[in-house]
């Protein structure tokens, strides 16, 4: 039985499809990237993030990533929103893909502290789209596409739902009780933020919804409350905390779960129908270019699946020491405040520094680089480099870090004794980085 | 459209107008806090700062009309006054002191000596507009400082206050630099005030506004402020000054208030700011009417609460027991400047770490999104 499916489900996967849905998809992507791009213009972000910081924290491999100089970031991000225009318009549609996926992906590879789940998403998609054909003038596409872009969206939310499978999360209700009494004023329901229950209510039903999300949606009979739970969800969220465009993106993509001629049904609602189009009007690809689509998508979703598994390989709770914590959608998953310093010693005449994050570093990769250990690794690298470059030799570089999860008391996060100079980073177990305390 | 869709449809409106209305009746523990704070701390301290700041513009004017002893003595006496309540608003300086510059107008740190010392020998006619259009490290307290006080040296502020060549141009300086820091200081206080003001005050205790959205965000702004102003405290009022950043030579030059022997007085009072946030009263009153942020953590941990209380108190006896002045103490007794340093900076990381927990504050830097 096996061996005869297999053929079925290759078969199914490049029968043609309605590709209304996907160009709905790729409208909504362009113009949600090109409000994306717009919002870096108007709120200063280009400066705050790029410019203003006289340090970065740098992606392993990526050192070389840098801002532009002068007007050089302006330029980057307008051509960024040119090509998210594209993307929208559907003119010029791989080379706009590509241009706005590494765009946007050297910008944000310049600075670690501005890492944000849905800013990786945004990389994900735009790695996929640019091998669909979604440009302008087709009226049918392979089904693989379809399902590419959907699986591309589930991965969100399922390893979102996986990762919320944690003791803090459902024995504890954390951090939820933390947001959710510090958000009584949300509207009618707000009264009851501040009870445990609710706080335990809102955690198992947010790790019911990320797991049960995708089946709901593919099922026909559930999609519609499926979809609905989702913009629910994500209006919900986007009152309760700073998230920016990712519940849009969200709502938007999610839509791909649909049937794939939903924006012809929706227009013919509308009064303005459009003819369906016509079956069987791609032509058969080799069997060779069938195995490479397979072999291909086969690949990178066992990436993903891997990817958020990597933290197994690590010990201790990942929550605390972030390794393996980004690139595994752990969405909105801690509350976690720390505290740093650098203390500076050269053994060879016994001087002492304290160098605060506040001589390099703004605010916000301050509060970044506060709780995330290859982080504070890169800092006492900077401090050194620094002092290496006022002359003195040899510097060691302790740090003093405390930091509190998810309500816990403050703990040290990493070893004091240890000269951090001396480390490097890289994929290894950081033994420097101390136990995460028990309880609550 | 199917059944399915259609209640699907119906469930998705409610939820938007769920989310999009607000309800004012919720959320009223913070809602108490925010109106106490306000009442009982922003409001009464920033009208005695200003109050303190037209008395001093008047006792400056007296050693302006007759400079003599005595009426350097209630100049100096009367800079100090205002100073304190001055600095115990570091606490609140959100708002209009940094979105109308007013809080850099009113008291930068450093001031440039040299660019006053410019400012005498020119012949340009002072006004109260020349003043506003100083640059803010030529005017505010310390450039009142400069002219007032000479560490112990009154002769001196004197003599170039009377018989130095450039006295007459000295005195209409320094009294132009009064009454421009008392009216500065009482457009702050009336930009907050709720009535014939600018209001600030009502967006803060009254949230769902563009300014403060939620009653979460109001409460964060004082959080924020604390962390951020405890953080100033410890690296850059006593760290640098003790040489934590020069490998232990210290740098009495860098300390705040250095002419006027002020320095501890105004880590003391602002350490005290973050006491009056966050107690929620200014006074020494056993038993206060209102409570800060202090009612929020105790709900929710009262070991913390205690812990907060005690740390503020702990800053407090160790900027107290650093000998004066703080300019020969960071050379000469060094362990208790380390110490009060210690304190603060044990303050600052019980705000920025479980206190900022407990609330649920979000340490806000910048308005980037989040995940």
């Amino acid at each position: 039985m096996a061996t005869d499916r297999r053929p079925r489900l290759v078969d199914a996967l490049f029968a043609p499809v309605d590709a209304a849905s996907v160009v709905a998809f790729r409208i909504a992507f362009g113009a949600l990237m090109t409000i994306a791009v717009a919002r870096f213009f108007a709120h200063g972000w280009i400066a705050s993030y790029f410019l203003e910081p006289t340090h970065f924290f740098k992606y392993e491999g990526f050192a070389w990533v840098a801002p532009w100089p002068g007007i050089g970031m302006y330029v980057h991000f307008a051509v960024m929103g040119l090509a998210a225009l594209g993307i929208a318009t559907g003119r010029c549609y791989r080379a706009s893909v590509i241009a706005f996926g590494l765009t946007f992906a050297y910008a944000h590879l310049i600075d670690l502290t501005n890492y944000l789940n849905h800013y990786y998403l945004v990389i994900c998609l735009c790695v996929v789209m640019a091998f669909l054909p979604l440009g302008r003038g087709r009226a049918t596409v392979p089904a693989w596409v379809l399902w590419a872009l959907r699986g591309q969206i589930a991965v969100v939310y399922v390893f979102g739902g996986i990762a919320k499978l944690k003791a803090d999360w459902l024995f504890e209700a954390q951090p939820m009780q933390i947001w959710l009494s510090a958000n009584q004023d949300f509207p009618l329901i707000g009264g009851l933020f501040g009870e445990r229950w609710a706080a335990f209510a809102f955690s198992w039903a947010g790790a019911a919804f990320d797991l049960g999300v995708v089946p709901a949606l593919l099922w026909r009979r559930t999609r519609p409350f499926a979809y609905v739970a989702i913009v629910a969800f994500h209006l919900v969220t986007m009152r309760l905390f700073q998230l920016g465009m990712f519940p849009w993106i969200m709502i938007a993509s999610s839509l791909i779960f649909l049937p794939p001629d939903w924006p012809r049904r929706v227009a013919a609602w509308l009064g303005r129908p459009r003819p369906a189009p016509v079956a069987a009007a791609l032509p058969s690809p080799s069997p060779a270019r069938k195995r490479l689509v397979l072999a291909a998508l086969g690949a990178y979703f066992a990436f993903h699946v891997a990817m958020p598994f990597r933290y197994l390989l690590y010990p201790g709770d990942v929550c605390w020491t972030e390794q393996g914590f980004r690139f595994s959608w752990n969405v909105m998953l801690i509350e976690k405040n720390g505290a740093v310093d650098a203390h500076v010693l050269e053994p060879s005449t016994g001087r002492r520094w304290v160098a605060p994050p506040s001589a390099y570093l703004t605010r916000y990769q301050i509060k970044m680089m506060s709780t995330q250990p290859d982080l504070i690794l890169q800092f006492a690298h900077m401090v050194a480099a620094d002092f290496r470059a006022r002359g003195v030799r040899d510097p060691e570089v302790r740090i003093d870090a405390v930091a509190s999860l998810n309500g816990r008391r403050r703990a040290r996060l990493i070893d004091p004794t240890v000269d951090l100079a001396r480390e490097t980073n890289g994929l290894g177990a950081k033994r420097w980085i101390l136990p995460r305390p028990t309880g609550l | 459209m199917n059944r399915c869709w259609k209640l699907a449809s119906l469930a998705a409106g409610l939820v938007a107008g769920l989310t999009g209305c607000s309800d004012d009746s919720s959320d009223a523990e913070r809602r108490v806090v925010l109106r106490g704070l306000a009442d009982e701390v922003v409001l009464p301290a920033l009208d005695e700062a200003a109050a303190r700041s037209a008395a001093m513009a008047t006792a400056i004017d007296a050693v302006v009309a007759a400079p003599d002893q005595a009426t350097l003595d209630a100049a100096q006496a009367a800079w100090r006054t205002a100073r304190v309540p001055w600095k115990e608003t570091a606490a609140f300086g959100f708002g209009p002191a940094a979105d109308q510059r007013l809080g850099v107008a009113i008291d930068q740190s450093p001031v440039d000596f040299t660019k006053i010392d410019a400012e005498i020998a020119a012949a340009t006619p002072i006004s109260d507009a020349y003043i506003d259009g100083l640059g803010a490290n030529r005017k505010g307290f310390h450039a009142l400082e400069y002219l007032l006080f000479h560490y112990d040296d009154d002769a001196a502020v004197l003599a170039a206050l009377t018989t130095d060549a450039a006295a007459a141009r000295r005195r209409e300086l320094l009294g132009a630099l009064a009454h421009n820091h008392a009216r500065r200081s009482g457009e702050l206080a009336t930009a907050w005030s709720p009535s014939g003001g600018g209001g600030y005050i009502t967006l803060l205790v009254e949230p769902g506004n563009t300014t403060y959205p939620t009653v979460k965000a109001s409460i964060d702004a004082f959080v924020n402020e604390s962390v951020y102003l405890a953080e100033l405290l410890a690296d850059l009022r006593i760290g640098k000054p003790l040489g934590l950043a020069t490998g232990g030579v210290p740098q009495p030059e860098l300390e705040e208030s250095g002419p006027s022997d002020h320095s501890i007085d105004d880590l003391a009072a602002s350490v005290r700011s973050i006491q009056h946030v966050y107690l929620g009263t200014r006074g020494a009153a056993a038993e206060p009417t209102t409570r800060g942020l202090s009612a929020l953590v105790a709900a929710r941990r009262p070991a913390l609460d205690g812990e907060v209380i005690a740390a503020i108190d702990q800053a407090l006896a160790a900027l107290a027991a650093i000998p004066r002045p703080y300019r020969i103490a960071v050379e000469s007794n060094r362990e208790a400047v380390q110490a009060a340093y210690d304190a603060v900076k044990e303050l600052k990381r019980i705000l920025g770490t479980e206190v900022v927990a407990v609330l649920g504050t979000t340490l806000e830097f910048n308005d980037n999104d989040g995940d």
